[in-house]
């Protein structure tokens, strides 16, 4: 049946697509200010410092993980990734490497993990799920061996300070997360590639057909977030000044958590950065309100879960409507 | 005695949409109705209704003369009704006598399935559905005709009256598709009444006893089949005459744009040697099998010739992807819109403009605005319906996201360009805007290679038609010898009459 897009839309048809393009936001206004209402240290700016700078390590990856998820991919080795590149710089500091050497090995370290993964998936046809749950466990054994599972301190200034120092009194991750952001929503939503992105997970056979290198693209993608996950590395291990073999364990499904709940599908072609901003600032919200109010740390996580679910089932019930 | 099913002035409303308004018709048992119709003119409607899926505003359907109401598909499985959808709705991982029975499998003791009544039922039903293969077979492992037989069965299964088949044939090649009429016709013997939806105008005539035409939900005709002909059940269709169904823009021929030496693909294509001008639509006419697929494809970037030798414009052609051909400004149009050619989620101008973004872009980032009015000057010269560039592709009609598809392409190729089955599953009117886009095409010099499924859309509007068969190219034949019977002579090594899309 054809029927007309152009038709007048009723009320609730009206508020049904406000909550879809910006049903996140609004959870994270009400989310906030119920825990306003509730305790009266979370509206201050120095708390919002704090959420963004416990953001920050998870925002970071989710970026990457957007790429990824856009084109209908999933990255599951970031966690192992962010520990990974942080030891690696640490132990190239301990062997006397400058802060701003470790900052690169870092990135390095990440961009070579993104690449393999890549190469894995488009040149030798592994799925994503399986050939980065290869890399998480390769990547968390690495991180284990090269650091004979001991803890590693003691940095040059100029490394911890991208995860420890402030510049007009703003945390150094916090500025790391809005420029990370704002250059990735430019690339994703107004470059070449951005649009390739989208369409390699719209339709991978449409893409290839109409003239798009779709092998470069997905691998392109994949380094992005082994990128992204190196600069979270460096983050987090700046700002405890010690790389630990076990950090990060498990942060690549916060990510993931953060990307849905910002409105992509993860089947692909669906998904901005925006959304992935605000989807991790409702997990940072979350963990940071209930901390407040002196809930559990159980009990936050089985929120967590729960804010996942109801996100994920907003999604499907989209999904089930347009068919 | 009384029709074995009647429907008395059917309605059904979609909101400010009249589906299907006051519709009557009868059917005799062992006898086959053709519902024609363009896309939105109440045929799915109606077999839904038939089918117990959607339940009629008004009127009723009477079966042996008496009135039935059907409340759910289970209601009209129980009736007799077995409705065949467009999707088919096997399940892949379980055998196909277990397809066959699916929802009433025979069970022993303790509610087990019985196995060997099952295979001793499947075996049977298997014979009467002429198809060969083991009932223990996975049905994941059978090719889509097989599949389609297999959905006949499982209405069989169910001792089926009336059996209804929404374009039962869309995936089906010639000769699967004249397995499949066999099969129809033995059932007309036994006594089962068909309803038979489809697209395609050979097939109806081919198989039909009586053919029923709606537009925009109303019955616009019904009759015996002989009492019909090919142009007035168009002019049923579409309320416009045959005479411009096929525009044909007389455009003199210019220089060689392509050229093929030899081309071949091992084991597929041998020595393909033809060539294409500006200002013609050279047509590819052969049966599955014949290469001609494979030669669209080589020459669009798609398969690489292992031997033999391409010419674009004076210079050597050696396309590795769609990309390079794409580069060398060769268009391609895929024969599946849906699978292969659209972002069915994207608007009309991501659509429209995603084959050009290095040319829309400075450094890699794109200028917006000069995209928009791609896509609006699009919109205009290819006719798209929708209220903006905007509109996801997926609320368009299958005409619309057909010519979305040719926008992107015309965008890419002005010299020339590929065309896989343009006008595969769109309805007629839609058939008549993409003739008349390709018209304007090749009038401002550019040139077309076509495969189609439809013989007479070649012999309309092509300027030469080269026929393959088993790899090997056959003729080359100018528009002024155009005949069915010579193309299929060329064709199948016979003149014999086909029930497919190649009569």
């Amino acid at each position: 049946m054809s029927t007309t897009t152009s038709t007048a839309k009723t009320p609730r048809e009206r508020m049904g697509e406000l909550w879809r393009r910006g049903g996140v936001l609004i959870a994270l206004i009400i989310l906030s200010g119920v825990f306003a209402l509730l305790s009266p240290r979370f509206l201050t700016i120095n708390n919002w410092l704090n959420v963004l700078l416990q953001t920050a390590t998870i925002g970071v990856v989710a970026i990457g993980m957007t790429f990824v998820i856009v084109t209908a991919g999933i990255d599951l080795s970031v966690g192992s990734v962010v520990a990974l590149s942080g030891m690696v710089a640490a132990v190239a500091m301990r062997a006397g490497a400058s802060g701003p050497v470790g900052i690169l090995v870092a990135l390095v370290t990440g961009g070579l993990v993104g690449l393999f993964n890549g190469i894995s998936i488009t040149r030798l046809g592994v799925t994503p799920f399986i050939a980065t749950l290869a890399t998480l466990a390769m990547g968390r054994g690495l991180t284990l061996a090269i650091s004979s599972g001991q803890t590693i301190f003691d940095f040059p200034p100029s490394f911890t300070f991208i995860g420890d120092g402030k510049i007009a009194s703003i945390p150094m991750p916090v500025i790391i997360l809005l420029l990370a952001f704002l250059i990735a929503h430019f690339v994703l939503s107004r470059t070449v590639f951005g649009h390739n992105v989208y369409a390699v997970g719209g339709n991978r056979e449409a893409a290839h057909l109409a003239g798009i290198n779709t092998t470069r693209t997905e691998m392109l993608v994949y380094v992005i977030a082994g990128v992204l996950a190196g600069l979270s590395g460096i983050i987090l291990t700046g700002r405890l000044d010690a790389a630990l073999p076990t950090s990060a364990t498990g942060l690549e499904l916060n990510a993931i958590a953060a990307v849905v709940i910002g409105g992509a599908s993860l089947f692909g072609g669906k998904g901005t950065m925006l959304g992935t901003l605000l989807g991790a600032l409702t997990i940072g919200v979350l963990a940071n309100g209930l901390n407040l109010l002196n809930v559990s740390p159980f009990w936050t996580q089985f929120i967590q879960g729960a804010v996942i679910f109801l996100a994920v089932l907003n999604d499907s019930l989209n999904q089930r409507k347009k068919h | 005695m009384p029709p074995l099913l009647q429907v008395k002035g059917v309605s059904k409303r979609f909101g400010p949409v009249q589906a299907l308004d006051n519709v009557s018709f009868s059917l005799d048992a062992g006898e086959i109705l053709g519902i024609v119709g363009e896309n939105g003119a109440g045929k799915s409607t109606l077999i839904k209704i038939l089918g117990g899926a959607y339940h009629p505003d008004a009127g009723e359907i009477l079966l042996d003369g008496r009135q039935v109401t059907i409340e759910s598909p289970e209601d009209g499985l129980n009736l007799g009704f077995a409705v065949i959808y467009q999707e088919l709705s096997l399940v892949p991982e379980l055998s196909v006598a277990e397809n066959l029975f699916l929802g009433h499998l025979p069970t022993g003791i303790l509610g087990s399935v019985d196995r060997k009544v099952l295979l001793e039922r499947s075996a049977a039903l298997l014979e009467r559905i002429q198809l060969d293969v083991n009932p223990t077979q996975r049905v994941s492992l059978l090719r889509i005709d097989a599949r389609q037989l297999i959905e006949v069965g499982k209405a069989l299964s169910r001792d089926v009256r009336i059996l209804i088949m929404d374009e039962p044939t869309s995936s089906l090649n010639e000769k699967e598709i004249a397995h499949l009429f066999a099969v129809v016709r033995s059932l007309r013997e036994t006594g089962v009444a068909i309803i038979y939806i489809s697209h395609y105008l050979e097939e109806v005539f081919a198989l039909c006893d009586r053919v029923m035409v709606l537009r925009d939900g109303q019955e616009v005709g019904i009759r015996d089949v002989q009492d019909w002909t090919p142009a007035e059940i168009v002019r049923a269709m579409v309320d416009r005459s045959i005479e411009d169904f096929y525009p044909k823009a007389t455009v003199q021929p210019g220089a060689e744009v392509l050229t093929l030496r030899n081309l071949s693909l091992t084991g597929r294509v041998e020595n393909a040697s033809f060539t294409v001008r500006e200002g013609e639509i050279v047509g590819l006419a052969g049966l599955p099998g014949s290469g001609i697929n494979e030669v669209m494809q080589m020459v669009a970037g798609i398969l690489e010739p292992t031997s033999g030798e391409m010419t674009l414009l004076g210079q050597p052609y050696t396309p590795t992807s769609p990309r390079a051909a794409i580069a060398r400004q060769v268009g391609y149009l895929p024969e599946d819109r849906k699978e292969k050619g659209l972002f069915l989620e994207f608007s009309i101008e991501k659509n429209v403009v995603v084959s050009i973004l290095d040319r829309l872009s400075t450094w890699g980032v794109l200028h917006l605005r000069t995209m928009a009015g791609v896509a609006r000057d699009a919109m205009k010269t290819y006719r798209i319906k929708a209220p903006g560039v905007k509109t996801p592709v997926k609320d368009l009609s299958g005409g619309n996201q057909q010519k979305v598809l040719l926008a992107r392409v015309g965008q890419v190729a002005p010299r020339l360009q590929v065309m896989n089955d343009p006008t595969r599953g769109i309805d007629v009117g839609a058939k008549v805007e993409v003739y008349e886009r390709i018209g304007e095409y090749v009038q401002q010099g550019g040139a077309v290679l076509l495969l189609s499924s439809e013989l007479p859309e070649l012999i309309g509007i092509c300027d030469r038609i080269i026929v393959f068969r088993d790899g090997r190219q056959m003729a080359d034949i100018p528009r002024n010898e155009f005949s069915q019977d010579l193309i299929m002579t060329y064709a199948a090594g016979t003149a014999d009459a086909n029930n497919g899309g190649m009569p």
